[in-house]
Parts: structure tokens; C-alpha cells; sequence
């Protein structure tokens, strides 16, 4: 009996240590716009030995209502794609381990909305109206500056902006004009703007593919997207282009900041392979990487823009930013609110 | 009917046992966590919502725009199926893979090909303010119940046109023509006589019509625009931009619920009209086309496609290879280039080998789960007393079988990742859910398609075969599978198409990174940019074409089929 | 005796009875028919006999084996069905080579055995047709020769000639008859037609409510049918209900018979058969007879007979007189009735 005992232990001892130190896989569950260049993830795997295998899984608010769903059995180890106006529902859902990454002293504190550092910026992008050049200067007419431009009678049908209950950029852009009003005159704004025959689509795609005329056979010159637009089309133009067709417009309070958010998942069984990951994330080689690949702006001060950035598209002075904690206890409200005004 | 031994019926478990771990477990471990979070119902959300009136008003929107829908494509598609089953004329596969090929395209692809037709700057504004010299476009369908309705038809067009033709074509003309001989007219003899015999395809075909429309989320969201929404939609708003679980699980019962009442009556009047038939080949029943009315016929059917579904998918090939400098194959070149190296550059024999596998996965899986649901609903069951009713199981399982179709992509997505997430059943984040979802939506089009031909095999030809000493399992094969090879067919190129259209049940589930053509074709209209949008369109049109090779593909099993049944 | 049931049951719902403790024998190379009218069973009991219905009770014997429970694809039983049941998607030679081929047979040996059961049937040139193109008649010649080729040990009919024109039938009833007898395969056939009957069956079989009423050869049958219910299947109208009185003395409303046979008890309830040719009518009494005075109520020519209806103390009877008569509606007649040939059922 003694002898049967002392050869399972043995036999156990000499499994523990045969067993080579298993190469760590990491979940990383994000939306389906993320993107990442190969080489710089294989410079991680390299570096490290961490393998990460990404799972998208659908738009925004979805990863992250699936990550609250799953938190007593998390999805995924790190969960990247929550923005400013989620930040909340996950904060209060608790499904982020904190982890004080030391590249946060290279990320503006403006960035920084968690201070517990459950949720880390990796990027930011703002939402602002994108204009067809060449349409304004066929017509002679002078382009949008702020948001009060579009309530002009020049600018009458011209413009196309996303339904917030629907899509990101058009809730974006309802707080743009929510933080710019104020809580008494954005209604007001909105309900000019649908005098001035504003056209509503339900999603970012149908608005520029297929109403803004830059871009489609549509009749919409002004078009609610990214400030990063004009730098894609011209690295995405179907021939060389020296000028952006389209621009962004830049006024104060004209754009609303997004901002990306990565975390740890609550549950994970590989935290400190994690925050391996999201010091990565944070850290130069991946940072440079992000704008031409996910069409968004580096968290990282230090991380240096590629030349057709810096060229074509801008980033405003002063965005409009709002709470999360306001945008969590009043998003509803003022999507009711805006409902109400433009589609009743 | 057969008579099975043992672990022949066990067999028969089996689709109902993937209905029960891939469905309604999933689909009861969300409600349960919305509805009772606390283990017993929280009535006052739900009782707010019946009080909203809003809510009453997205329903009554909902039902009356699927009824709408549901009419127009039948009432389109019933002269063509007709020419389809009677007349045999060149190009006629080639139109029947034509007809199925709008299901696959993206609905934000698909708005975009409307816009270029019918928008105010598209190409037949375009034409009537040159022809006309109109001040400004006549046509104004945008964001109009009008366009929702078109776009309805264009999707649900091939559905009402297969399940109809494959049925019609097996129709003997003689009864018609009796009835005519006893004085009636060629209008009430097909009132009289065709019609009840041609009924129960065509509810079949209305009823996956009216589930597709009463669900529809990417039309009314993209094409009806904001100031339309379904409960799909709604649902949608709920469980995702809102994260409100009570209200989205409420309004996903209301819609399961009302589907199933549907079904239930579907199913009963289903049973009361299904008689055997004596089935005539269709090469007995197929004619050349000869006489004047003949030729007016095929010549508006086939104007009919064109019109419908020709203009509309030329256009996005147009597109496709139009640049800025005229004609161009630079987009679909494009496709093979990864010029940021990024990780998700999808190389498009990936794309179209991922979504040929999921699409294959899904019609064997559909094919052989649907098979026997069909085999099992056609047996003799127990029955239940309810009341002074009789219930056979059969009755009930029948519309349980079709109930995916008809719950919220979102709802069941979310399920899964609460219900699936231990052994043995810990498929959540694999790669098998993906066909296993497509899999829960294609069985109801291989279990529609197959039902009819099944109980319309008279009993005495499987009592003919075995008298002659076939076996069960070769009376089957010998009897049954030739009868019923057609239908399957139809079933099996719809799965096909269901899994490479990508239907919104993978939207909301979290998957391995293997990018489909659909998901490349999101990438790239997510987006700005010109080439983006050419890459798009280029891989749309990838899309047709390899389902248009599927299609042929899956037809040619049917050469080698002395009947053609 | 190669077919044996011994109290064969069978009911389909609570309420209704189909086969109810059917016991029956039939012997090698038989033709039998099951007759009655529709809902009697008698389809009922073919099936179970084929094995295509499981009986509740009872048992089927056959060549001394019990078969009761073999699937019937294992009885090597041959059948024809009232739709015949041809295979829609087959030709005429892959319908009668179906049998051949479950059975295992070489290829060669089934072009061969197919081409002697078409030429047995006259439809040698129609081996290539397809179903949807056959005649009726047609049609029921390639059922039976796909029901013959495996060369079963029984052959089943089910009113194989019912949805047949009658000029055909009469014609098939003929071939059937001689290809059965060619053949010599023991048959079982099912048909509500006494006609159809009386010329295939050796035996004929007629069955009410899941019973069997009587088993006779069809001449037998004929001249003596055992019950009320298969003389007037048989077409029999003069069914007197009458009173035994004393032994061998039955009183009815047309009058007191003297039947030798009527040995029951006094006060038991019997009928009588009056045969349609046993009687005379006459406009005058004959003497030596037993005479009565009736009306004539109905006159119905039937070619080489006509059909006089009368009425005898309020009782309606019927008399087949061979030549056509005189007599108008609502004359008086004198009837003749042959005593002797009167049958107590």
C-alpha cells in the first residue's frame, strides 16, 4: 500500500516536471472593426510566448452586453472595444480586473476616465461632419464651420446624420450637440435641423455609401463620420489622390470624442499574461499601428502618426466631451428625447 | 407507414434533441435570466410595456407589412412558378439560380443597388428626368413603406418561386382538366381544382415568406429607415443599445409567441389539406413552348426577373468593375492585396473557402437533421387530449421546429453564451456554433420543402415495396428517396444559401477569427474610401457568383434521375 | 391447407370493430374471394394477411408456420393494389423488375423473367413506357405482373378491377381468371362485386361487420345462401320473416310454409328465401297450385327476363319472368310459388 502511494506521488512529481511550462493562449474578444497588423502581433508572441487569439463578436454594445452575460464565466481574458458612452454599463457591471498599466504616464489624463484603471484608452477617434470638397467649390458655396452652420437656409438638404438609437456615430454626434446646447437648447437645435430637411439613416454605411456625394450616387454633401475620413479616402482611393476629397468639420464643439477602452476580464485564469497583452496594447509598436488600421487616433502621446495622417485629416482643438456617468443615466433619455423631435 | 425497430426511432431523436440543446435551452436560460433574474417572473416590466403604446403600434406595423409583403411576392411569384413548372425553355436553370441569388447579399449591399436604380440621383430618375425633362426625380421611394416592400420581394422572391414550381411541376394537368370538362371555365377550374390541390405549397411558401418579413431587421433598419421598426428591430435596440433584458425577453416572446399561434393553425390547416396524390413526372408534365400565348407567358416571366432581380444585381456587378476611369477589374485585384499586413486581410480563396465549409457544414447538417424531423412528423404519433381536442405530438412539433426562424438573432445569440458554457455542451466560442446557428435557421426551409412531397407519396406504393420483399430500410430508399430527392434538393440549396448569406444568427455570437465573405464584405463598408467601397462590391459579386456555382453544384446530384421528381 | 387464420381481431378505434375473430382455411392453388360491402373488413383482413396491419389477436398460419408477426416483406406474398400502387418513377420493366430485384435476383434472370410476365400479360412492346402513359387496363396488367414475377406463394388482390370501366373488367375478369389458373398461384381476392366473384373465386368468402356470413363455392353460395344479409347481398329481395309455428310449419304474412328443415322450437323467428324464379303468375288461378291473388306494383325489363314487382298482403316481392308479359301496373295477378324450392335462412 506505502509502495502504491510513494509511486503515484513520484509518478505525479516526475508528470509536474516533465511538463514543459505551457505556452500561454489569450483570449482577446473585441468588436468586428478591430484590426491589427500581423508582424506587430507576431512581435508580441515572439517577445513574450503568448498566443492571442482574437474573437470578434459583433458590434460594440453587443461584445460588451456578451461580456456582461458571461461574466461568472468570463468569454475571453481580455476584452478590447468599450468606448466612452458604454464606459459605464461596464464599470457597473464589474466585469474589469483594475490593473495600473506603467504606460498610463504616457497617455494624457483627458484620456484617462477610469481612475480605478479597470478600463484603459487604448485610442480615440472623433466623431465630426465630413464634407464633399468638390461639391461646395462646384457650387461656389462656402463649407459648413460649426453646427450652427447646418441650420442655415444654404445648407437646406444637404446634410445626413445616423439615428442614436441605432449607430454609434449618430449617438456620438447627438452628444456632441447635447454638450454643446446644453441640456435645455439641443432639442431645440435638432428640431431646426430637421426643418432644414435633415436626412436620418439608421446606420454609419447607408449614410456614406449610399447617401453622401463623395462617396455614392447619393445627395447629401455633409455626412456625420470620423475626423479620420478624409485620410482614408485618400489611402483607400481607387487612384492616387494628392488632396483629400472630403474634409472634416472642426469647431468647437462640432465633434464628439470617442474613446477606446481595453480591460482585463474579471475571471480570467491568466492576469498577469494579461496584462502583458494590455501593456502591449499601450505600448509604441502597437500604438503606431492603430491609425492605419483601425482609422482611429494612438492613446499613446509618444506613438508618431503616419505621414497621410498628419497630412489629411485633423484632429479638433476642443471636442465635445461629456461624462460617462452622465451619458450612462441620460443616453436613454436623450435618445427618447431626440426621437421624439425627429422621427414623430 | 414504416414501422421501425429500436435504435431506428432513437435516430428520429435526434433532430429534436438538437432543437432542444441548440434552441430551446439556450432560449430558455435567457429569458429565464431576463424575465427572473431573481427565480420568480418580475411581472412589472412587462406589465409597463403592455401599457406602452408604442410597443402595440411596432406590432401592428410589423404584422400588417410581413401580411403586405407576403401577398405581393405570392401573387408575383405564382404566374412565374407556374411557367417554371410547365414550360421547358433555354437559360431556365440558369434563371432559377438567378432567383436565389439576392437572398445571399448583404442588405446594406442590396440598399446600395437601390439607390443606384431608383434614388433621386440613380439611373431611372435619371432616365424619366432626360426623357421627360422633369424639373425633379419622379420617383421618391426612399425611406417610404414602398421600399420596404420592394426590397421584401427581392429577398423572398426565389423562396415562394422554388417551393411552388418544385411542387406545381409534379401536378397533372388532367384533374384541371376535368373539372373544365365538367363545364368549368379555366378560371374556376383552377379556383376549383388547381388551387386547394396547389394550397398547401403555397401556405408553405407564405409562411416562410411572412416569418422572413414579420423578422425582417436589415430592410426596415437600412432601406424603411428610422422611422420604421419591427419587434426584430426593436429587440435588436433593446438587448443591445439599451441592454434592457426584461423588454428585449418581453418582446422576443411576443414575437415567438405570435409565430407560434401562426404555426399551430398553419400546421392544423396544414393536415386537414395534405392528401396523397397520384405525382406525375415533370417531363410528362413540362411542355415546349409553341402557341402565341406560350411565348406572351415566358416572354412577361421572364421580363418579370429581369425587372425585379435582374436590374437590380446587374447593377452591383456594373459597379463592381466600374472606376474612376470607366472599366476596371482594379477592385477584385485589390481583394488578393493585404497592403496594411493586417492580421484580418481576408486573402478571398480564404473568405470563399469559409464560407464554403460553414455552407457545406450547415446542408449536411440541416439536410440530415431535416430529413428526419420531415421522417418523424409524418409519423402516426401518440396523441394528447387538451380539452375535448386531440393533439398529436406531431402537431406540436412541427411549428417547434420552425419557431428559430423566428426568434431574434440577438436573443439566441445571447443564450448561448449563458447556456453553452459547460461540458459537454461548452461550444461557445467554437467554431462548430457558427454552422450549428445557420444549421437552426436551415432546417425549417429542408423540413418545409420535404413535408409536402413526403405525405403526398400515396402509402400503397411503400406497401407495394414491401410486399415485393423490400425491407423498410429498402422500400425507403427504393420508393420514398426518389419521391422526395427533388424536394430535398430545393431544402438543400436553401441551407446552402442561408449559411452563405450569413444570416444575422452569427451576428451576435462570439467566434474563432474565420472570416466569411460576408463578414470581409462588413469590413470593407466599414470603412470610407473608394477602393473600400469597390472591394465590397467585388466581393458581393464573388459572393453571387460562387453560390451560382453552388447552386449548379448541389443540381447536378439531380442528373441520373429517371423521373425527375 | 397452405393458409390457415385462426380468430383473426383487429380494430382501428374504441368504437368500431374492422376484422372480429375471422377464422379461415385455404388450401393450395386455390382462388378465394373475400366479398361483402365496403366497410365489412374484408380489406382489413387481406392486409392482415399480407402483414401489412398487425392483427390484436388471433393468429396467421401459413404452410404449417406461424407468420404472424413476419413484416410482410419477408412472406414472399405477392399483391395487387386497388390503386395498383405503381411505381411512379419506374418504367413498366423496372415496376415488374422491383420484386425480382429485392429478392436478389442476377440480372440476367430478371430481364428475363420480366419479359416472360409482360409477354404472359400481352405488354411485351410497353417494357420501356412510362406509368403516367398507361391506359387503365394497362396499368392493372402491369400491377399483376409485377405482383407475379417473384412467383409469390400467395397472391393478394385487392379489388384489383374496381376503378376499371365495366367492359374492361369484363374482359380482365376473364384474363385474370385464366393467368391465375395458368399460373397456379393460390390467390386471395377482395371485391364488393358479386359478379366479379362468382367468375374468378374457387371459394367465396362474404363477410358483414368484420364477420365472415358464410364460406361456399359460388354455386353453392348461390342456390343456398346461409343468412338474410348474404342472400340480400346477393341480390335475393323476397326475405319473408315468418314464425315457426309448429315443427316444420312457418307462418309468415303471406301465408303458412311447410319447410322440413324448420325444426326448431315453436315461437322461434325465422326467414324465409323466396327464389326470384320460383313462381309462376298467371291472370287466372292454376289449379293444383298453392295460388294467391297479388297487384302488380313495378315492371322492369332486363333484356332476356323481366323483373314483376308485387305486393302480397302489403309484402313487396319480386319474380323474374322469363318472357315479357301483359300486365300493367295495378292489375291483379294470381302467383304460383314452388313450395318446394321456398329456403329457410
Amino acid at each position: 500500500m506505502k509502495n502504491i502511494l510513494l509511486t503515484l506521488v513520484l509518478f505525479l512529481l516526475a508528470g509536474c516536471g516533465a511538463a514543459e511550462p505551457q505556452a500561454v493562449r489569450l483570449r482577446l474578444m473585441t468588436h468586428d472593426s478591430f484590426s491589427v497588423s500581423e508582424a506587430v502581433l507576431a512581435q508580441f508572441t515572439a517577445e513574450t510566448g503568448i498566443q492571442v487569439e482574437v474573437f470578434p463578436a459583433g458590434d460594440g454594445g453587443a461584445v460588451l452586453n456578451q461580456a456582461i452575460l458571461a461574466k461568472n464565466d468570463p468569454l475571453a481574458d481580455v476584452l478590447f472595444g468599450v468606448d466612452n458612452t458604454f464606459l459605464s454599463r461596464a464599470l457597473e457591471n464589474d466585469i474589469f480586473l483594475p490593473y495600473e498599466s506603467p504606460l498610463l504616464a504616457q497617455i494624457p489624463d483627458a484620456l484617462q476616465l477610469d481612475p480605478q484603471h479597470r478600463a484603459l484608452p487604448v485610442d480615440y477617434g472623433d466623431v465630426c461632419l465630413n464634407y464633399d470638397k468638390t461639391w461646395f467649390a462646384a457650387r461656389g458655396l462656402q463649407p459648413p464651420q460649426t453646427l450652427d452652420d447646418l441650420l442655415k437656409p444654404a445648407y437646406k438638404g444637404l446634410t445626413a446624420v445616423q439615428n442614436p438609437a441605432t449607430s454609434t456615430p449618430g449617438l456620438a454626434f447627438l452628444l456632441a450637440t447635447v454638450a454643446t446646447y446644453g441640456e435645455d437648447g439641443y432639442e431645440a437645435f435638432w428640431r431646426d435641423l430637421r426643418a432644414n430637411d435633415v436626412l436620418i439613416t439608421s446606420g454609419w454605411e447607408e449614410a456614406y455609401y449610399g447617401h453622401f456625394t463623395a462617396a455614392s450616387d447619393g445627395d447629401r454633401p455633409i455626412v456625420v463620420s470620423y475626423a479620420s475620413s478624409p485620410a482614408a479616402e485618400v489611402i483607400f482611393a481607387a487612384e492616387p489622390l494628392s488632396e483629400a476629397p472630403t474634409a472634416s468639420v472642426l469647431g468647437d464643439g462640432a465633434c464628439f470624442r470617442q474613446i477606446e477602452f481595453v480591460g482585463i476580464l474579471r475571471g480570467t485564469k491568466h492576469e498577469a499574461a494579461a496584462q502583458q497583452l494590455v501593456d502591449f496594447m499601450l505600448s509604441k509598436p502597437f500604438q503606431e499601428d492603430i491609425p492605419l488600421q483601425m482609422f482611429v487616433f494612438p492613446a499613446n502621446e509618444t506613438a508618431v502618426l503616419p505621414p497621410a495622417f498628419v497630412q489629411h485629416s485633423a484632429i479638433p482643438a476642443n471636442p465635445a466631451t461629456l461624462d460617462p456617468a452622465l451619458i450612462a443615466a441620460n443616453r436613454e433619455r436623450w435618445i427618447a428625447a431626440w426621437t421624439a423631435v425627429m422621427l414623430r | 407507414m414504416i414501422r421501425l425497430r429500436f435504435p431506428a426511432k432513437l435516430l428520429f431523436l435526434l433532430p429534436v434533441a438538437f432543437l432542444g440543446f441548440f434552441y430551446l435551452y439556450p432560449l430558455a436560460a435567457i429569458l429565464r435570466l431576463s424575465l427572473a433574474p431573481e427565480g420568480a417572473v418580475a411581472w412589472q416590466p412587462l406589465r409597463e410595456l403592455a401599457r406602452t403604446p408604442y410597443y402595440w403600434r411596432v406590432l401592428w406595423f410589423t404584422t400588417w407589412q410581413a401580411a403586405v409583403s407576403t401577398l405581393l411576392v405570392l401573387l408575383l411569384a405564382l404566374p412565374t412558378a407556374y411557367v417554371f413548372a410547365r414550360y421547358r425553355f433555354r437559360g431556365q436553370q440558369a434563371l432559377r439560380t438567378l432567383s436565389t441569388l439576392p437572398f445571399v447579399l448583404p442588405t446594406v449591399v442590396v440598399a446600395n443597388a437601390f439607390t443606384a436604380l431608383l434614388g433621386p440621383n440613380g439611373l431611372v430618375n435619371g432616365w424619366l428626368v432626360g426623357w421627360f425633362d422633369l424639373a425633379a426625380p419622379p420617383i421618391r421611394l426612399h425611406h417610404t413603406i414602398w421600399m420596404i416592400l420592394l426590397a421584401h420581394i427581392f429577398y423572398n422572391y426565389s423562396v415562394a418561386l422554388r417551393i411552388i414550381s418544385a411542387f406545381w411541376q409534379n401536378l397533372g394537368d388532367e384533374l384541371a382538366q376535368a373539372a373544365q370538362l365538367l363545364g368549368a371555365s379555366p378560371r374556376r377550374a383552377f379556383c376549383a381544382v388547381t388551387w386547394p390541390l396547389l394550397r398547401p405549397a403555397v401556405l408553405a411558401a407564405a409562411l416562410l415568406v411572412f416569418i422572413f418579413c414579420f423578422t425582417s431587421f436589415g430592410v426596415v433598419l437600412i432601406l424603411g429607415g428610422p422611422r420604421f421598426a419591427t419587434l426584430e428591430v426593436e429587440i435588436y435596440r433593446q438587448a443591445v443599445q439599451v441592454f434592457d433584458l426584461p423588454v428585449a425577453a418581453a418582446l422576443s416572446l411576443l414575437q415567438i409567441g405570435f409565430t407560434l399561434v401562426l404555426l399551430l393553425v398553419y400546421v392544423r390547416a396544414q393536415a386537414r389539406m395534405n392528401r396523397p396524390l397520384a405525382l406525375r413526372a415533370a417531363r410528362v408534365t413540362a411542355k415546349p413552348i409553341k402557341t402565341a400565348v406560350d411565348r406572351l407567358l415566358v416572354g412577361a416571366t421572364l421580363a418579370l426577373l429581369g425587372l425585379l432581380l435582374g436590374l437590380p444585381l446587374g447593377a452591383l456587378l456594373l459597379r463592381s468593375v466600374t472606376g474612376p476611369d470607366g472599366l476596371t477589374l482594379l477592385f477584385y485585384r485589390e481583394l488578393f492585396i493585404n497592403r496594411r499586413g493586417s492580421l484580418f486581410f481576408v486573402p478571398p480563396g480564404t473568405a470563399v473557402f469559409n464560407s464554403v465549409a460553414y455552407a457545406l457544414a450547415t446542408m449536411l447538417l440541416a439536410v440530415v437533421l431535416g430529413l428526419l424531423a420531415a421522417l418523424l412528423l409524418t409519423q402516426k404519433g401518440k396523441k394528447l387530449t387538451i380539452g375535448n381536442r386531440q393533439w398529436s405530438i406531431v402537431n406540436w412539433l412541427d411549428p417547434l421546429f420552425m419557431l428559430p426562424l423566428a426568434t431574434s438573432a440577438v436573443t439566441l445569440g445571447f443564450g448561448f453564451i449563458i447556456a453553452l458554457n459547460r461540458p459537454p455542451l461548452n461550444l461557445r466560442s467554437s467554431v462548430l456554433l457558427v454552422p450549428i446557428a445557420h444549421t437552426l435557421v436551415a432546417l425549417p426551409f429542408v423540413m418545409r420543402s420535404v413535408l409536402p412531397a413526403l405525405r403526398r407519396i400515396r402509402p400503397s406504393l411503400r406497401e407495394a415495396a414491401a410486399v415485393l420483399g423490400a425491407n423498410p430500410r429498402q422500400a425507403w430508399w427504393h420508393v420514398d428517396w426518389p419521391l422526395i430527392r427533388r424536394a430535398l434538393l430545393v431544402g438543400a440549396v436553401f441551407a446552402f444559401t442561408v449559411s452563405m448569406g450569413e444570416f444575422g444568427a452569427t451576428l451576435f455570437i462570439a467566434r474563432p477569427q474565420t472570416p466569411t465573405m460576408p463578414v470581409a464584405i462588413f469590413r470593407f463598408l466599414g470603412q470610407p474610401g473608394a477602393l473600400n467601397y469597390g472591394q465590397a462590391l467585388a466581393m458581393s459579386s464573388l459572393l453571387m457568383l460562387v453560390c451560382a456555382v453552388g447552386f449548379a453544384a448541389i443540381e447536378r446530384f439531380r442528373a441520373g434521375d429517371e423521373g425527375e421528381f | 391447407m397452405l393458409l390457415e387464420l385462426k380468430s383473426l381481431s383487429k380494430r382501428y378505434a374504441p368504437a368500431t370493430t374492422a376484422v372480429a375473430g375471422v377464422s379461415l382455411a385455404i388450401d393450395a392453388g386455390e382462388i378465394v374471394c373475400l366479398l361483402g360491402p365496403s366497410g365489412c373488413g374484408k380489406t382489413t383482413l387481406l392486409r392482415l394477411i399480407a402483414g401489412l396491419e398487425q392483427p390484436d389477436s388471433g393468429t396467421v398460419w401459413f404452410a404449417g408456420r406461424q407468420v404472424t408477426a413476419v413484416p410482410p416483406h419477408q412472406r414472399e406474398f405477392g399483391m395487387m393494389f386497388q390503386d395498383f400502387a405503381l411505381f411512379p418513377h419506374k418504367n413498366v420493366a423496372a415496376n415488374v423488375a422491383f420484386g425480382l430485384q429485392m429478392h436478389g435476383w442476377e440480372r440476367p434472370r430478371i430481364a428475363a423473367r420480366v419479359a416472360e410476365m409482360l409477354a404472359l400479360v400481352e405488354l411485351e412492346e410497353l417494357a420501356q413506357r412510362d406509368i403516367a402513359q398507361l391506359s387503365g387496363g394497362e396499368q392493372q396488367r402491369v400491377a399483376l405482373a409485377r405482383a407475379l414475377a417473384p412467383g409469390p406463394r400467395l397472391l393478394m388482390l385487392d379489388e384489383p378491377l374496381g376503378a376499371l370501366d365495366r367492359a374492361l373488367r369484363e374482359r380482365l375478369m376473364l384474363d385474370l381468371r385464366r393467368i391465375l389458373q395458368q399460373v397456379g398461384v393460390t390467390a386471395v381476392y377482395v371485391t364488393h362485386d358479386q359478379m366479379e366473384a362468382f367468375a374468378i373465386a374457387d371459394r367465396v368468402v362474404v363477410m358483414n361487420g368484420g364477420r365472415i356470413e358464410q364460406v361456399a363455392v359460388p354455386q353453392a353460395l348461390y342456390a343456398r345462401p346461409a343468412t338474410p344479409f348474404v342472400a340480400r347481398f346477393l341480390g335475393f329481395h323476397n326475405l319473408l320473416q315468418g314464425v315457426v309455428v309448429e315443427l316444420g310449419l312457418v307462418e309468415t304474412a303471406v301465408g303458412r310454409f311447410t319447410i322440413p328443415e324448420a325444426n326448431a322450437p315453436k315461437g322461434t323467428a325465422v326467414t324465409l328465401l323466396i327464389p326470384p324464379d320460383a313462381a309462376q303468375i298467371t291472370n287466372y288461378p292454376l289449379p293444383g297450385t298453392h295460388c294467391q291473388p297479388a297487384i302488380v306494383t313495378a315492371l322492369s325489363f332486363r333484356g332476356r327476363y323481366t323483373q314483376v314487382w308485387l305486393r302480397l298482403n302489403g309484402v313487396p316481392l319480386m319474380f323474374e319472368q322469363p318472357t315479357y308479359p301483359s300486365w300493367r301496373i295495378g292489375q291483379e295477378v294470381w302467383l304460383g310459388l314452388q313450395l318446394e324450392r321456398i329456403l329457410p335462412l
